[in-house]
């Protein structure tokens, strides 16, 4: 697929990861947007037509376990993209929760160099195009 | 000679003070019953009263019954006339005998309803480790004279279980107190310990949000330039790069030891193919390789599944094999093999680097062993110096052995650790390999290599 038709929200708190993200798959020429916490990531599911999702876990307001379960209440116009976790929270529990509910992946960012990001995420958009 | 009778009566009272479940009112609650039983083989007494002393003399605790059994000693009686210094009663007792005493008024308050019932008082020693440490008193209805051999034996008798009674009141009272102080300060250990494995947690993740994003940053100042940057300029990122990484890997060490030394990881052994999990990580591992020129190599052979807990073996692999890549020259040769002498399986991964003198090889598990004089400085290395020391406490944990060859500097080194096999045997011991995690489990931080 093409990447300038590939449209990538990323909610992160932190605005230096945030902006880093949204850079480096910009680079790539997806289109990206961002959102800073997961109360307005969120609404930005719920509204728009994304063809992946990369969500954080610690963030202030909704964290990402919350935002992944509200979906599964209230999910507007969100219909299977997948949502992959990209955090930096490694123990099992999260893990499995973030799977039971629903994430389609589970990116640690300490662990990975951005080109591995990058690899990974255009793995996630070969499998759901 | 005490007669059959009061020797029953003996064994009765013995069993009970060994019986009384509240300890620390033990002599409260037996004293009412020697008194009663002593009267029921045929003694006729009208209170019973004990003393404890204390080392230097001095009246630490005192006990009275009798069939009303409300009022104390010190109402009763005058304790300290008992112990008077230097009189005829308390040097007998001093030396272990029994006293005798007519003079009625001179210990019993007057207001004593019972005062006039009481003509003579039996004052027995009460000894403990061959020293006087208190004194038993029976008020009697008979006069002084009227007094056998037989009564005197059987009250030195009952004031062994008296102290004994005593001996258990004291030691259990101090036990529970004792008991309480260690499960109070267990509570507040158990509490501390949670504080700081939650606060490390905290810490760690923390600290690795914005060590990702000068990471990150490095990275695209690296990779994603808009203007070429200088021979000198890329070398100092590229070093900024390596360094940042390496303090990443730092933390993940670092709560890996806090972990594995507090107990909370979890060892569940089953029983997995270890050369296919060895070729998944040459696969793993390959990118980094090509990047250093570097040669991998699996000398594999058919062998038994081993019994271990894959995702740790999993850990170390990553960990050996990691090492060997950074003690690697470009151009270098990194051989994973295997043997087996049907009982261990041993996994050697053999790298054509730096290599390792003779004298440091048996540093090198230990917790930040850096070596100076063979290995490669660290920082030039990325090693954090505790990946050796976290894989030799796994595999610890799994039964299995870890050691070290080199045939000196730049000889190249070869990395050997060890699992048992599956065997009939080990499976029918299979609880024995599994280690429960004390508290909450936690997981590895993933080795970065």
């Amino acid at each position: 697929m093409d990447n300038a038709k590939t449209k990538i929200l990323i909610i992160e708190d932190d605005q230096f990861l945030r902006e880093f993200y949204q850079e480096l798959l910009q680079g790539e020429r997806y289109i990206v947007e961002a959102e800073p916490d997961g109360e307005k990531g969120l609404e930005a599911i719920r509204q728009g037509q994304y063809n992946l999702i990369l969500l954080d876990i610690m963030m202030p307001k909704i964290d990402g376990l919350q935002v992944l379960r509200d979906l599964k209440i209230n999910p507007g116009n969100f219909k299977n993209t997948p949502i992959v976790v990209l955090t930096n929270l490694g123990q099992d529990a999260i893990i499995k929760q973030a799977f039971d509910l629903g994430a389609a992946g589970y990116l640690i960012k300490s662990a990975l160099s951005p080109d591995q990001v990058l690899k990974e995420i255009q793995s996630y958009l070969q499998k759901n195009p | 000679m005490v007669s059959e009778d009061k020797i029953r009566v003996f064994l009765k009272l013995q069993q009970l003070a060994l019986d009384i479940e509240e300890s620390t009112k033990l002599l409260e609650q037996f004293l009412p019953a020697v008194l009663q039983d002593l009267n029921l083989a045929g003694s006729q007494y009208i209170f019973l009263a004990a003393l404890f002393i204390d080392d230097s003399g001095n009246i630490k605790q005192t006990f009275f019954t009798d069939k009303s059994n409300n009022q104390t000693a010190g109402q009763v009686t005058k304790p300290e006339n008992f112990l008077q210094k230097g009189s005829e009663w308390e040097m007998k007792v001093m030396y272990g005998e029994a006293a005798v005493i007519s003079d009625v008024a001179y210990f019993i308050n007057p207001a004593y309803p019972e005062i006039s019932k009481i003509h003579s008082l039996l004052m027995l020693p009460i000894q403990h480790a061959q020293k006087l440490s208190g004194v038993l008193i029976l008020a009697r209805s008979k006069t002084a004279d009227q007094i056998s051999a037989e009564e005197i034996e059987f009250g030195e008798m009952i004031t062994r279980l008296v102290n004994l009674s005593f001996r258990l009141q004291d030691t259990e009272g101090s036990l529970t107190k004792i008991t309480q102080q260690v499960y109070e300060m267990n509570a507040k250990l158990h509490q501390l310990d949670k504080l700081k494995d939650d606060f490390v947690s905290v810490a760690s993740h923390e600290l690795r949000t914005p060590m990702t994003a000068i990471r990150s940053y490095v990275w695209m100042a690296l990779h994603r330039s808009d203007v070429p940057l200088s021979q000198k300029l890329e070398k100092y990122l590229y070093r900024t790069l390596v360094s940042t990484e390496r303090l990443i890997s730092l933390v993940n060490d670092m709560l890996n030891v806090s972990r594995i030394e507090s107990g909370h990881i979890e060892i569940n052994p089953q029983s997995f193919d270890i050369v296919a999990l060895v070729r998944d990580i040459m696969e793993e591992v390959k990118v980094k390789a090509d990047e250093k020129r570097l040669q991998l190599l699996t000398l594999e052979q058919k062998l038994p599944p081993v019994f271990a807990d894959s995702d740790k073996v999993h850990e170390i692999l990553l960990n050996l094999i990691g090492n060997a890549m950074k003690f690697c020259y470009p151009g270098g040769t990194i051989a994973v093999s295997f043997f087996t002498d049907g009982q261990m399986v041993d996994i050697s991964i053999k790298d054509s680097g730096a290599g390792i003198m003779k004298d440091d090889l048996s540093k090198l598990f230990h917790k930040f062993s850096r070596l100076d004089n063979s290995y490669t400085a660290v920082s030039t290395s990325g090693g954090t110096g505790l990946g050796l020391y976290i894989s030799k406490s796994l595999i610890d944990l799994m039964h299995g052995k870890i050691w070290v060859t080199s045939e000196g500097v730049d000889k190249g080194a070869t990395f050997s650790f060890s699992l048992p096999i599956a065997s009939q045997q080990v499976l029918q011991h299979a609880e024995q390999f599994q280690v429960k995690a004390k508290g909450e489990v936690k997981p590895l931080e993933p080795a970065t290599i």
